[in-house]
């Protein structure tokens, strides 16, 4: 066995390492404290300068502001304009040159054939199926015939426009049920008729 | 202790693997540094520094020493060793266990006269008998303890332990003789210092005595220049070179420490019933011839032999400096100071 017996106390014993623990300690103490002085530090400079940034901001911002209004108003009257713009051109893609289907209309109706009223409706609606809006058109004759071969000259007429419809502009041409017929009895003759015809334009969207 | 303290201690023990070993005395400080690789313990480098010479304990004012070692002997750790006239050192015994030992009166069984701060340790010792606790205590004055503890200055080595002279002496010289002298045969040393000396008895490699004497090499030396009216220069060469036949005087002085020797032989061969087989002296022992002539005296044929410290040690060659080869013996001190520790085997204090 070793005979040991110590008479040191615990106070006096001291570690061989060159770096004592408390020393290591203070050290840390005091780079965490300059650390966060320094941090602190930084942080203020940085919020001075955004402060000094968002005063320098914020006058600009006056400088500026009526000429941003002007702008807007600016703007708000082109987008107007624009709009306004948009939509005549629109309404111009839907027109149809009625002149030139009167012309063509003329060219075609037989001598036998008298056509005693000639109207045209539009109608807006929006096909299904589509996100615009689309203009229709239909063009109603109404006539009068006096002839053997009455019916003869009306699909005659009839034949006539549906040889145009065929071009893609019209959509139908057709003579509705029940309107062919006999003229009113008290001043016409037995071979005197009546008829109408329905030509239907094809939609023109507003796209 | 706790775990985690157990742990700690464990840790710190084996953690000591360099450790500088200093015994103070009045003539010179022997140094030591040795390392432990493994299970062997190597010696690194020995000296003989300058002397320290500790305060008197009743002094009011301190001069505080420091000690700089040379730098093949700062190890990382340094164990203290001192012997002063005041230092006490008792092999004791109390009937029951191990806790006994703290209900009894350490002033009064150490000597110790009221009014003086001590501070005192002990350390059980291994018996053959149930019936009773052995332990070995020792005590030094806290003035002399505290001034030893601040002789290093800061950084290494770092001050790791502190022995009474004796004690540390004695733990060099069993780790000697514990693996050879286990048998029936008993073994005496004598352990000698400046101002005392032990006589220290092992039966079956245990320690069954320890005596304290108030004689020294320095007492043999003080009283040779008495007796002579000689300068301290010349003390030496009477002592050991023989100028003057002082052979009386120093029988005349030694006579209180050749009659405890004796009395550690009879205690061997009645209590014990045991022969001395083996004689081992150690420590400063100025006039060394007349040590070995009186010791072995009336020794029945057992001639005392000079115990050189450092045969348990490994000792690398041109370790040693010229200057302290032949003194290898006043060395045990600082190697069973640096072995204490090395080996992790602490007593308690009180």
């Amino acid at each position: 066995m070793a005979y040991h017996i110590d008479l040191l106390l615990d106070d006096e014993r001291r570690s061989p390492s060159t770096i004592q623990i408390y020393m290591v300690l203070r050290v840390i103490v005091i780079t965490s404290v300059a650390a966060l002085i320094l941090l602190s530090f930084l942080l203020f400079l940085k919020w001075h300068d955004l402060f000094v940034q968002v005063s320098s901001m914020e006058q600009r911002w006056q400088m500026l502001s009526p000429q941003e209004d002007e702008l807007q108003r600016v703007r708000a009257d082109l987008s107007g304009v624009r709009n306004s713009t948009r939509q005549l051109h629109d309404f111009s893609q839907t027109r149809v040159l009625f002149g030139q289907d009167l012309a063509w209309l003329q060219r075609g109706v037989p001598t036998e054939i008298q056509l005693t009223s000639l109207r045209i409706t539009q109608s807006v609606n929006n096909p299904t199926g589509t996100a615009h809006a689309a203009r229709s058109y239909e063009l109603r004759l109404s006539g009068q015939v006096n002839s053997e071969d009455a019916e003869k000259d009306v699909n005659g007429l009839l034949s006539y426009m549906n040889e145009t419809a065929s071009t893609g502009r019209i959509e139908s041409v057709v003579i509705p049920p029940g309107s062919f017929r006999s003229a009113p009895a008290h001043s016409s003759t037995r071979a005197d008729r009546e008829f109408e015809v329905l030509c239907r334009y094809r939609a023109r969207s507003f796209e | 202790m706790s775990c985690m303290s157990a742990f700690s201690v464990k840790f710190k023990n084996k953690s000591r693997t360099d450790v500088v070993g200093l015994d103070l005395g009045i003539m010179d400080t022997k140094a030591v540094r040795i390392k432990r690789t493994g299970d062997a313990f190597v010696l690194v480098a020995a000296d003989l520094l300058p002397p320290l010479v500790p305060p008197q304990p009743d002094v009011s004012e301190i001069q505080q020493a420091i000690c700089v070692l040379p730098k093949v002997l700062q190890g990382r750790y340094a164990a203290i060793s001192m012997n002063t006239l005041q230092t006490n050192i008792r092999l004791l015994a109390v009937p029951g266990g191990a806790e006994k030992i703290e209900q009894i009166n350490f002033n009064e069984v150490m000597g110790i006269s009221e009014g003086m701060d001590y501070r005192i340790g002990y350390e059980i010792i291994p018996s053959d008998s149930r019936a009773e606790t052995t332990f070995l205590a020792a005590a030094m004055p806290q003035t002399q303890a505290s001034w030893a503890a601040r002789l290093l200055p800061q950084g290494i080595p770092a001050p790791c332990s502190l022995q009474a002279g004796g004690v540390s002496a004695l733990n060099a010289m069993s780790r000697a003789l514990m693996p050879h002298h286990s048998g029936e045969d008993g073994v005496l040393c004598v352990v000698a210092s400046d101002e005392t000396s032990g006589i220290v008895a092992f039966h079956k490699g245990i320690l069954v005595l320890f005596r304290q004497c108030p004689i020294g090499s320095q007492t043999l030396a003080r009283k040779v220049q008495e007796r002579f009216g000689i300068e301290t220069d010349m003390v030496s060469g009477v002592l050991d070179g023989g100028m003057i036949d002082a052979s009386a005087t120093i029988a005349t002085t030694l006579a209180p420490l050749i009659r405890q020797f004796l009395l550690a032989r009879e205690f061997l061969e009645r209590k014990r019933m045991s022969r001395v087989e083996k004689i081992l002296v150690c420590g400063e022992l100025m006039g060394v011839k007349h040590w070995l002539t009186l010791l072995g005296a009336d020794m029945g044929g057992v001639r005392p032999e000079l115990w050189n410290p450092f045969t348990t040690l490994s000792v690398a060659s041109g370790v040693l400096p010229e200057r302290i080869q032949g003194m290898e013996t006043r060395f045990a001190g600082a190697v069973g100071a640096a072995l204490a520790v090395l080996e992790g085997d602490r007593g308690l204090s009180h």
